[in-house]
C-alpha cells in the first residue's frame, strides 16, 4: 500500500515536471521567470505566443496520445492475456496507416489524413473482430491470430505505397508511419477522450484483475465475460484509433509503459491503469520536446524517441527485478 | 430441498457422448467425490454444475432454480470452483491473488474492506501461506500455487464448492491437510463439497458419497461404501485392481 502511494505521488510529481520541461524548451529557451510569468498572464509578446499557441496545445496532444496508448496497452494485454500486446497488435494502426498513406498519395490535405486514418482504424478494428468472430468458440489466441494476420497484410500494403510513392512524399510518409506529434492544431478531443476512456476503465478495473488470472476465474466469480471481452476491445480500439490519428504510430509507449509499471508493484489494474495514463503521458511530452529540440532545427520522429528512452529504462529495471527474484 | 441437483443431465464434447441422463441430488452437508478416468467428461460435469457451461439437455439446479436463471453474482456467492488450472500471465502477489476471491461479495463501486483483507488473511492462514502474503504468485512452487487458489476459494466463502483435482501437485502432507480443511466445511449449515479426485483412498476418507462416471454415459452414484468395489473400479479405469483390506478399512491399488 505504501509503496503504491509512493509511487503514484511520483507519477503525479512527472506531469508537471514534463510539461515545466516541453514548454521551457524549444529554439528560444525559457528561463524559470519567464515561463511562470507567461503562465500567470503577465508577459504578453513573442514568449507568450511561443508557449500558448505552439508549445502548450503540442504537449497537451502528445500527453493525450502517450496516456492513451499506456492505456489501450494494459487493456490490451488483459485481454489477450498475453504480456507482448501492444496496441497495434490487432492490426488498428495498420488499417490507419493504409488509409492515412492512401489519402497522402492522393495528395489529401492534413485533415483528410486524419479522417482517413480513424476511418481506416475502425475498418480494420471491425475487419479483426468479424474475422475473429466467426462461427465457433472465441479465445484470446484466435483475436491475436487474426490481429497479426491483418497487421501484416496492412504492413505490407504500407510497403507497397512506400514503394510506389513519389519521393517527394517519402518523408512525409515515413514520419506519419514513426509517429510525429507536430502536426497537431486539436489537443482538446484526445484529452477528452483519455479522460472519458479512463473513466469508463476503472469501474472495471477489478474485474480486469481477475480476467488476467483466466477468463475462467473471472466466469467463476460472477462477471458476465462475454460482455467484458467485447467492451475491453472496443474501448482500447478507440483508444488505439484516437491516439493513432493524433499522431501516427507512436511506437514503445504502450507496450512498455505497462510492463515498467508492474516492474515497480503496480499489478492491481486499479492502480495500473491510472499509473499507466500518467507515466505513458509524460513520457511522450519529454520524447517530444527532445524530438523538436535534439537536432533542431530538424525534428525526429517521435517514436524513434519513445524507444530511445524507453529501451534502457526498462532493461535495467527488468534486471533489477530479476535479481530481486531469482 | 436438494442444493444442488441435476435432472436427466446429458453432457457431450463433439459426438462423443459423455453422460446420459444423470438425475442426482446433492445435499447440504455431504462431500461427494467425482471419479472417473481420464476424458470420460469430470471437468465438463463440473464445469456444467458451476453453471459455466450449457448443458446439452436436461438441467442443472441450485437451491431448486434453474442455473441459467441464477444472476451471476448470486451464483458466485452460493458456489465456488476450483479449476484443474489456473494460468498466471501477469505478476500478482499471493495477498492479491486471494483477496480476488471476495470479488462476488463486493458491489460494483466498492472496493474490499477491513472484513474482506481478514477474510483473505485467515485463508492464506488456512492454507499455512501467511507469511507467503507479499509474495509475487510467479516465485512460488506448484503445490504453493495450489493452495493459494485453495485459499482463494476460501476466501470466497461459497456453501458450495467445486473442486477439480484439488491435490495436483501437493505433497502427501498437504494432499490430507488441504483435503481436510475442505471437508470440514461441511459440517456448517448449509455447506456441501465436490471433488474431482484420482485417488480412490483418499476419496474414500474424505468423502461421504460418490459419483462414478463409467466413460460409456453411464454413472453410478451414492453412499461410497456401498457403490466402491473392485470390480466397479475395474470397470472406471480399465486397469486391474487389488483390495487391501486393513482393520475396518478397503484400499484399493492397480494391480
Amino acid at each position: 500500500m505504501k509503496a503504491g502511494t509512493g509511487l503514484r505521488l511520483a507519477l503525479i510529481g512527472l506531469v508537471p515536471l514534463s510539461f515545466v520541461f516541453a514548454l521551457a524548451t524549444g529554439s528560444v529557451t525559457l528561463d524559470a521567470a519567464t515561463l511562470w510569468q507567461v503562465l500567470t498572464g503577465i508577459e504578453h509578446g513573442l514568449p507568450a505566443t511561443l508557449v500558448l499557441d505552439l508549445r502548450l496545445p503540442r504537449a497537451v496532444s502528445a500527453f493525450s496520445v502517450g496516456g492513451l496508448l499506456a492505456l489501450a496497452g494494459c487493456l490490451l494485454q488483459a485481454l489477450l492475456r498475453n504480456p507482448l500486446a501492444d496496441p497495434y497488435i490487432l492490426g488498428i494502426s495498420g488499417g490507419a496507416a493504409v488509409a492515412a498513406l492512401g489519402a497522402l498519395l492522393l495528395g489529401a490535405g492534413s485533415g483528410w489524413i486524419s479522417g482517413s486514418a480513424f476511418l481506416g482504424s475502425m475498418v480494420a478494428m471491425l475487419l479483426v473482430f468479424g474475422l475473429s468472430h466467426g462461427r465457433g468458440a472465441w479465445s484470446e489466441t484466435r483475436l491475436l491470430l487474426t490481429g497479426v494476420v491483418v497487421a501484416t497484410g496492412c504492413g505490407a500494403l504500407v510497403s507497397l505505397m512506400l514503394a510506389l510513392s513519389p519521393q517527394a512524399s517519402l518523408s512525409t510518409m515515413l514520419f506519419w508511419l514513426l509517429g510525429d506529434l507536430g502536426q497537431n492544431n486539436s489537443p482538446g478531443w484526445g484529452l477528452a477522450v483519455l479522460t472519458a476512456g479512463l473513466l469508463l476503465a476503472v469501474p472495471f478495473a477489478r474485474t480486469l484483475n481477475l480476467y488476467a488470472r483466466g477468463e475462467q476465474v473471472a466466469a467463476a466469480l460472477g462477471e458476465n465475460i462475454a460482455l467484458l471481452r467485447y467492451g475491453i476491445y472496443f474501448l482500447a480500439s478507440l483508444l488505439t484509433a484516437t491516439a493513432v490519428t493524433l499522431a501516427g504510430s507512436v511506437g514503445f509507449v504502450g507496450l512498455v509503459v505497462p510492463h515498467l509499471l508492474r516492474l515497480l508493484g503496480s499489478t492491481d489494474h486499479r492502480r495500473l491503469l491510472p499509473d499507466a495514463v500518467l507515466l505513458g503521458g509524460s513520457l511522450l511530452v519529454v520524447a517530444d520536446t527532445l524530438a523538436r529540440t535534439v537536432l533542431a532545427p530538424a525534428q525526429l520522429p517521435v517514436g524513434v524517441l519513445t524507444a530511445l528512452l524507453g529501451v534502457p529504462v526498462f532493461l535495467l529495471l527488468l534486471a533489477r527485478a530479476a535479481r530481486g527474484t531469482g | 430441498m436438494p442444493r444442488l441437483e441435476t435432472r436427466d443431465l446429458t453432457l457431450r464434447i463433439g459426438n462423443r457422448l459423455l453422460l446420459h441422463d444423470l438425475s442426482v441430488a446433492f445435499e447440504g452437508g455431504q462431500n461427494w467425490a467425482i471419479l472417473g478416468a481420464n476424458g470420460s467428461g469430470k471437468t465438463t460435469l463440473l464445469q456444467t454444475l458451476a453453471g459455466l457451461r450449457r448443458a446439452d439437455s436436461g438441467s442443472v439446479l441450485l437451491d431448486g432454480e434453474a442455473m441459467q436463471h441464477i444472476p451471476r453474482r448470486l451464483r458466485a456467492q452460493k458456489l465456488g470452483i476450483l479449476f484443474q488450472d489456473t494460468p498466471n500471465a501477469f505478476p500478482a502477489s499471493v495477498f492479491e491473488t486471494v483477496l480476488s476471491g471476495r470479488h462476488p461479495h463486493l458491489g460494483f463501486w466498492q472496493s474490499e474492506t477491513a472484513s474482506d483483507r481478514e477474510a483473505a488473511r485467515a485463508a492464506l492462514a488456512a492454507v499455512e501461506l501467511a507469511e507467503f502474503a507479499d509474495r509475487s504468485v510467479a516465485t512460488l512452487s506448484g503445490g504453493e500455487r495450489r493452495r493459494v487458489e485453495v485459499a482463494a476459494l476460501l476466501a470466497q466463502d461459497a456453501p458450495l464448492s467445486l473442486l477439480d483435482e484439488p491435490v495436483n501437485h501437493l505433497d502427501p502432507r498437504y494432499q490430507t491437510a488441504i483435503l481436510g480443511l475442505v471437508c470440514a466445511r461441511r459440517l456448517r449449515p448449509g455447506h456441501l463439497n465436490l471433488l474431482v479426485l484420482h485417488d480412490v483412498n483418499l476419496a474414500q476418507r474424505f468423502c461421504s458419497h460418490g459419483l462414478l462416471l463409467l466413460g460409456d454415459g453411464s454413472a453410478r452414484h451414492g453412499p461410497l461404501a456401498d457403490i466402491l468395489d473392485t470390480a466397479i473400479l475395474e470397470k472406471i479405469y480399465h486397469c486391474r485392481m487389488r483390495e487391501i483390506r486393513s482393520d475396518a478399512e478397503r484400499l484399493f491399488f492397480p494391480d
